[in-house]
C-alpha cells in the first residue's frame, strides 16, 4: 500500500495542494486536509466547480459543503458509497479509493496550466515559441499564392508560411502640415491645395516605416550634413596638391628649355663663313665614300659566301673519290681471290658449311623456342585467369563495401533510435520505480494463480462428491423396486408379507422426508452463512459508530440551531 | 509603455477637436486601417476634405502613426483604450470608434507590420539532378554522383514591388548530401521535441496503482 500512497501523495502534490514533507501515507491523513484534497482534486478536473479551501468551523456548514462534495463526485461517476458522512469520516482504505477515483480523472495537462501563472517573460515567450512550432507542424502546406503577407487570413491565429513577401526596412521623408504652429500664407497655400496625402507621398511598403520613424529625420539631416563638409574639405586638399604639382613641372620644363636655347646661340655666335663651306664639301665627300665602302662590304659579303659554297663542293668531291677507290680496290681482291680455284671450293664449303650451320641453328632454336613458348602462353593463361579472378574479387569487394557502407548507415540509424528509446526510457523510469511495481504485479499474479488452482480442486473434489452420490442414490432406487417387487409377490399369499410390505412403503417414504430434510437443512445453512456474510460487511463498515456520529452532528447542529434562535430572539427584543 | 513625441501628441489635439463629425473621424480611422493593412479604399479620402483639407491630412497622418505604433507594441484594445484616455484625453465617443476598429483589424495589422524585415529567402520548391563523373577508366576510388541542386525561392523585389521566384544553385557529392539531409532531419527533430515539450505526457501512473490495489482489495 505504500506505493500507491506515495502515488497518491505525489498527485496532489503536483496539483498544489498541499500536503506536509512529512506525511507518507494516507493513515496520517486528518480531515481537514482529506477535505482539501477532495476539493483540489475536485478544482482541477472540472475548473468551474468552486469550494472554499479548508474547513469551515460550524457544523452545519461542514455538512453542507460535504454533501456537495459528495453530490460532484457522484456526479464524476464513483459508485462506491459516498455520502457527507465519507468525507467528514473517511477511513483509511475508503478515502485510498476515492482518491483514486479522484487522480484518476485529473486531466494530464494540468501542470502546464497551474505553471504558467508563475512564469516571468522569457518563459512565456519560450511557451509562445514552443505552441507557434507545434502549430506550425501541424498545419498543411498551402501555396503562396493563396497566402496575404505569407499568413492564411482565414483563421484566426497568426502563422507566417511565407517569407517571400517581406520587405525590407526603408523610410521615406514624408511631408506632413502642421497647422497648429504659426507658418507663412504660401506654405498654408501648398498645403490645402498641392501638398498630396501620406498614403500617396510613398509606396505602400514604405508607409509604415517612414510614419513610424518620420522623427528620426533630424538625425538623418545632422549626418548628411557631416558627410557634406568632410567632402567638401577632402575635394579642397586634392585640387590644391594637383595644382601645386602641375605648376612644379612646368617651371622645371620651362627652365630647361631656356638652358638648352641659350647653348646653341652660344655655339653659332663661334663659327665663321669659309671654314663653313669647305666643311659641307668634305662632308658631301665622305658621305658619296661612305655610300661606295657601304656598296664595296656588300660585295665582299655575297663573294665570301660564294667562296665558302665552292670549298664545300670541293670536300664533298674528295669524299665521294675516296669512297670509289675503295670500292675499286675491294673488287680488285675479290678478283684475285676468286680468279684461283682453290679458293673457289673453300669458299663453296664455307658457305654449305654456314648454311648447315644455319639449319642446326634454326633446330636449335626451335628446339629451346617450343617449351619456352608452351610455358609463355601457359602464363599467359594463368594471367588471364588472375586477372578474371581479381576483377571478380574487385566485385567482391565493392559489394563488400556497399554493403559496408549500408550497414553504416543502418548502424547510425539504430543508434539513433537507442538514444531515442533510452531517453524515452529515462524520462519513464524518472516518474516511476518501474522495477518494483513490476515484480509486486507479477508476485500478484502468482498469487492468483494458487487461488486459481485451489479453487479447480475444490471443485473437483465437490464434482467426485456429487457422482459419489447420484451413485448411491440409483443403486438405493434400484434395491428399493427390487425388494418392493419381491415382497409385492410374497403379499398376496402371506400376512406377515403384507405386513412388511406396509411396513417398507412407511419406511421408504419416510426416509424420503428424512432425505428431503437434510437438504433442506444444507440449503438454510448457506443462507445463514449467507447472512453471516451480510452481518460481518455490515458490522465492518461500522454503522453503529457512524450512527453516532451522526447523531452526536445531528445535536451540534441542533445546538447551533438553538444558539442562532436564541440570538435572533434576542435581537428581535432589542 | 508607449511614449509618443511632442509633435504627434500636438497632431492628435486636432483629431479631438472639432474639425471633424463623429461619423467622419470614424470614416477616416477605418480609411488608416485600409491604407495600412493593404486592403482596398471604399470611397476616396479626398471626400472627408471638406473646408480644411490640409487640418484633415495631418489628422489622418497622425492617426495612422499613432494606430501603427499600437500594433508595434502589440496592445490590446482596452490598453489601447487606456492610452487614449490618459496620454491624449480623447473623448469617450472617439476612444470607442478607435478602439473597436483595432480589435476589428489587429491581426491584419500585425500582420503587416511582421512583413517589416529582413528575411531568409522563402524555399517553395526544389529540382535536383544526378551528374556522374568519370575521370578514366582506371580511376581507383569512384567519386560517386553529383547532385546538383536549385532550391526555388520566393524573395521580395524592391524594384517590381512584389514577390518574385529566384533559384539559389549548388552541387554537392553524396557525402555532402547526406551530411545536408542529416542536418536537416536534425532540425526537424529539433523542432518536434520542441513542440513536444508543450504537452508532456505524464506516465500512466493510475494504471499501476489500479493493478497494485486491485489484488489487495
Amino acid at each position: 500500500m505504500e506505493e500507491v500512497d506515495s502515488i497518491i501523495i505525489d498527485s496532489l502534490r503536483n496539483i498544489e495542494c498541499d500536503v506536509d514533507i512529512e506525511i507518507h501515507s494516507l493513515k496520517d491523513f486528518d480531515s481537514e486536509l482529506i477535505f482539501n484534497s477532495f476539493v483540489y482534486c475536485l478544482e482541477v478536473i472540472n475548473p468551474e466547480i468552486k469550494f472554499p479551501h479548508g474547513l469551515p468551523p460550524s457544523m452545519s456548514l461542514r455538512l453542507k459543503l460535504a454533501t456537495n462534495i459528495a453530490e460532484c463526485i457522484k456526479d464524476l461517476g464513483y459508485r462506491g458509497d459516498m455520502g457527507y458522512q465519507t468525507i467528514l469520516y473517511c477511513d483509511e482504505t475508503e478515502l485510498r479509493r476515492v482518491l483514486m477515483f479522484l487522480i484518476e480523472r485529473i486531466p494530464r495537462d494540468n501542470k502546464v496550466t497551474n505553471k504558467e501563472k508563475e512564469e516571468g517573460y522569457v518563459t512565456k515567450l519560450v511557451r509562445q515559441i514552443e505552441k507557434k512550432i507545434q502549430e506550425s507542424l501541424h498545419k498543411p502546406w498551402v501555396p503562396s499564392e493563396l497566402l496575404k503577407f505569407g499568413v492564411d487570413d482565414t483563421e484566426k491565429l497568426i502563422l507566417r508560411q511565407n517569407y517571400g513577401e517581406c520587405f525590407s526596412f526603408h523610410t521615406e521623408v514624408v511631408k506632413l502640415p502642421k497647422t497648429l504652429e504659426q507658418h507663412s500664407e504660401i506654405l498654408k497655400n501648398y498645403w490645402i491645395h498641392s501638398l498630396p496625402n501620406v498614403t500617396e507621398q510613398c509606396s505602400f511598403y514604405k508607409l509604415v516605416p517612414s510614419l513610424l520613424f518620420s522623427d528620426a529625420k533630424f538625425l538623418q539631416k545632422h549626418l548628411l550634413m557631416n558627410k557634406y563638409d568632410v567632402i567638401k574639405n577632402l575635394v579642397k586638399e586634392d585640387t590644391l596638391k594637383k595644382y601645386e604639382e602641375s605648376s612644379d613641372n612646368n617651371i622645371a620644363t620651362l627652365r630647361q628649355v631656356a638652358n638648352e636655347n641659350i647653348d646653341e646661340y652660344e655655339h653659332q655666335t663661334e663659327s665663321k663663313l669659309p671654314l663653313e663651306e669647305e666643311m659641307e664639301r668634305i662632308i658631301q665627300e665622305i658621305k658619296a665614300i661612305s655610300k661606295s665602302k657601304l656598296v664595296m662590304e656588300k660585295e665582299i659579303k655575297t663573294a665570301g659566301a660564294k667562296l665558302s659554297q665552292i670549298k664545300d663542293d670541293v670536300i664533298q668531291q674528295g669524299e665521294l673519290l675516296k669512297e670509289s677507290q675503295a670500292k675499286v680496290q675491294l673488287k680488285k681482291k675479290a678478283q684475285a681471290v676468286l680468279s684461283k680455284q682453290e679458293n673457289l671450293i673453300k669458299l663453296k664449303k664455307i658457305v654449305e658449311s654456314g648454311s648447315e650451320r644455319l639449319v642446326e641453328l634454326a633446330n636449335q632454336w626451335h628446339s629451346v623456342q617450343t617449351p619456352l613458348l608452351n610455358e609463355y602462353r601457359s602464363l599467359i593463361n594463368n594471367h588471364s585467369d588472375q586477372e578474371l579472378k581479381i576483377l571478380e574479387e574487385n566485385e567482391k569487394l565493392e559489394k563488400i563495401q556497399e554493403k559496408n557502407k549500408q550497414i553504416v548507415n543502418e548502424i547510425k540509424e539504430k543508434e539513433r533510435l537507442e538514444q531515442q528509446l533510452l531517453n524515452e526510457f529515462e524520462r519513464i523510469n524518472k516518474n516511476v520505480n518501474r522495477s518494483a511495481y513490476t515484480k509486486r504485479i507479477i508476485e500478484i499474479i502468482a498469487n492468483i494463480k494458487k487461488q486459481e488452482e485451489d479453487i479447480k480442486k475444490i471443485l473437483n473434489d465437490t464434482r467426485a462428491v456429487q457422482k459419489d452420490l447420484n451413485n448411491l442414490n440409483g443403486q438405493l432406487e434400484r434395491s428399493f423396486t427390487l425388494a418392493d417387487e419381491l415382497i409385492f409377490r410374497d403379499a398376496k399369499r402371506e400376512e406377515t408379507a403384507r405386513k412388511a410390505y406396509k411396513l417398507l412403503a412407511t419406511l421408504h417414504s419416510e426416509c424420503n422426508q428424512i432425505v428431503q430434510t437434510v437438504t433442506d437443512l444444507g440449503v438454510m445453512e448457506r443462507e445463514a452463512r449467507n447472512l453471516q456474510d451480510q452481518v460481518d460487511i455490515e458490522l465492518s463498515r461500522e454503522t453503529a459508530s457512524k450512527l453516532e456520529r451522526v447523531l452526536y452532528d445531528l445535536s451540534e447542529v441542533k445546538k447551533e440551531n438553538e444558539i442562532l434562535a436564541k440570538q435572533i430572539s434576542k435581537q428581535q427584543i432589542n | 509603455m508607449l511614449e509618443i513625441d511632442n509633435n504627434l501628441k500636438n497632431s492628435l489635439k486636432l483629431a479631438n477637436s472639432n474639425a471633424l463629425s463623429d461619423e467622419n473621424f470614424k470614416n477616416l480611422v477605418q480609411h488608416c486601417f485600409n491604407a495600412l493593412t493593404k486592403k482596398s479604399e471604399i470611397n476616396n479620402i479626398n471626400s472627408l476634405y471638406g473646408s480644411k483639407p490640409d487640418t484633415v491630412k495631418e489628422i489622418f497622418a497622425s492617426v495612422m502613426t499613432l494606430i501603427a505604433q499600437f500594433g508595434r507594441q502589440n496592445l490590446d484594445p482596452l490598453e489601447v483604450a487606456q492610452f487614449l484616455k490618459n496620454e491624449c484625453h480623447f473623448n469617450a465617443n472617439r476612444i470607442k470608434i478607435i478602439s473597436e476598429l483595432y480589435e476589428e483589424n489587429k491581426n491584419d495589422l500585425l500582420v503587416v507590420l511582421g512583413t517589416i524585415g529582413s528575411h531568409l529567402p522563402h524555399i517553395t520548391d526544389v529540382n535536383w539532378k544526378i551528374d556522374y563523373k568519370i575521370e578514366s577508366k582506371y580511376l581507383e576510388e569512384a567519386s560517386g554522383p553529383i547532385f546538383r541542386i536549385s532550391l526555388i525561392t520566393e524573395v521580395f523585389d524592391e524594384q517590381l514591388q512584389k514577390p518574385v521566384q529566384k533559384p539559389i544553385n549548388f552541387t554537392c557529392t553524396t557525402q555532402e548530401l547526406q551530411d545536408l539531409v542529416y542536418k536537416l532531419k536534425d532540425a526537424v527533430n529539433h523542432c518536434e521535441r520542441i513542440a513536444k515539450k508543450a504537452d508532456i505526457s505524464e506516465p500512466n501512473a493510475v494504471l499501476i496503482i489500479r493493478i497494485l490495489v486491485g489484488s489487495n482489495w
